[in-house]
């Protein structure tokens, strides 16, 4: 699959990972590794979405008391995802009908 | 590849592309906790594998912090308008055409406070260009000596040079002092035509040193940096041979403007980014109000020329 569609991908799935809980990189990491993305992108698009307001970020502890940082949704990340997944669902839903027109 | 040398190799890596110390200061501090982490799950995958090559991640982050510092860079776009505001004002209401087009500075000077610097080092380097361009602006308006006033601007890459980290910085910023020292002895006491070309022999510390750090947003490129010395070199050559040729040193140092219009096409193709015509206005303006002013004598009438840049922004929008 071409890599900036990958990336794009990856954005949203890490976007809908943080609407569901907040977590820390790594997390996210290990959630997102079936994709078989590349971990080089991982931090740097995280990185993106926080400087873009997107995502909000905390710092914490673990249970062990080391120090962690935390990303969640930001309400305008919230709404970026919306549109995200509109614009995710019209396009696989076009790209399905295509594939699946020899069925019909 | 254990903890430190994964974290020291991703710090270095950062540094060569010149992101800023908050910037690496966050980004280490991120991946620390990343490899606890994973050190935490006993896993026997190395870091490289779980986290991704500290290279490429440098490599990916480069666009993401370019971006940051675009956005930055909207205060540094409203200074041209600022500065024609203040020179109509100038202008038209104390007839201070000449000098007041030296408002037109704010546009360079606007550029150096957005940038934030934390080291006193690299502060002291974004300032050596408005230095030695008061330095310029200040012998050349009260002598009208413009030649050989302008191998202060040497002092640009002279300072690059010393606060590189190549092995022979000390040795290639001295001998970009002394070239132009010597040539100044020669140019005073022992003058000949074409004795500009000692000049010629800084292309060895040039290409030696740490010239100047090229940086794309706030991100360096040191492949770029390697062509833009041979622009400012290529530059420096035609401003020399015309000069010496026919004594227009002033105003032919306007063909350095082309300079930052070349960098700004250069930093919107590595982005792939359409060029909009207005970030190129400030520098033609410039260009045609000074052709204009010495040619024809048109100071008067050449600042409208400045329209130019509101006229077009208005257009593109």
């Amino acid at each position: 699959m071409n890599a900036q569609m990958k990336k794009g991908i990856v954005e949203l799935c890490v976007m809908k990972l943080l609407d569901r809980k907040k977590a820390s990189t790594f997390e996210i990491l290990k959630q997102i590794k079936d994709l078989d993305v590349n971990q080089n992108t991982v931090y740097p698009i995280l990185r993106r979405l926080n400087n873009d307001g997107y995502l909000n970020c905390e710092k914490g502890n673990n249970a062990i008391g080391a120090p962690r940082k935390y990303y969640s949704l930001s309400d305008e990340g919230k709404t970026r995802l919306t549109t995200l997944i509109e614009a995710w669902r019209s396009f696989t839903d076009s790209v399905n009908a295509i594939l699946e027109e020899d069925k019909r | 590849m254990n903890k430190k040398e994964y974290l020291n190799e991703l710090e270095e890596h950062l540094k060569n592309y010149s992101f800023d110390d908050d910037a690496i200061d966050d980004i280490i501090e991120e991946y620390d906790m990343m490899i606890d982490e994973a050190n935490e799950e006993m896993t026997d995958e190395p870091l490289e594998d779980l986290l991704g090559s500290p290279k490429e991640i440098a490599k990916n982050l480069r666009t993401t912090e370019a971006f940051k510092h675009a956005k930055d860079n909207k205060i540094v776009a409203l200074s041209p308008f600022l500065s024609a505001i203040i020179f109509f004002v100038l202008g038209f209401g104390f007839d201070l055409w000449h000098p007041g087009w030296l408002v037109f500075l704010l546009i360079p000077i606007t550029g150096i406070f957005s940038v934030k610097h934390h080291k006193v080092k690299t502060y002291v380097i974004s300032m050596i260009p408005f230095i030695s361009l008061l330095i310029f602006l200040s012998i050349g308006l009260i002598t009208d000596v413009w030649h050989p006033t302008w191998t202060v601007f040497l002092l640009i890459p002279a300072s690059s040079i010393f606060a590189g980290d190549n092995e022979r910085s000390l040795l290639n910023g001295a001998l970009f002092i002394i070239i132009p020292v010597i040539y100044l002895l020669s140019y005073y006491f022992f003058p000949f035509q074409f004795n500009w070309m000692i000049l010629l022999l800084l292309i060895f510390p040039a290409y030696d040193g740490d010239v100047f750090t090229f940086t794309i947003n706030g991100v360096r490129n040191q492949r770029l940096e390697r062509i833009s010395v041979l622009v400012l070199f290529a530059l420096a050559v035609i401003y020399g041979v015309f000069g010496s040729l026919y004594g227009i040193w002033h105003p032919l140092w306007i063909i350095f403007l082309l300079f930052p219009v070349y960098v700004m096409i250069i930093s919107k193709r590595h982005f792939k980014e359409t060029i909009p015509l207005v970030a190129f206005m400030p520098f033609v303006s410039i260009i045609l109000f000074i052709l204009a002013g010495e040619l024809f004598n048109g100071y008067y009438w050449s600042w409208l020329f400045f329209l130019l840049i509101p006229v077009v922004a208005i257009l593109h929008d």
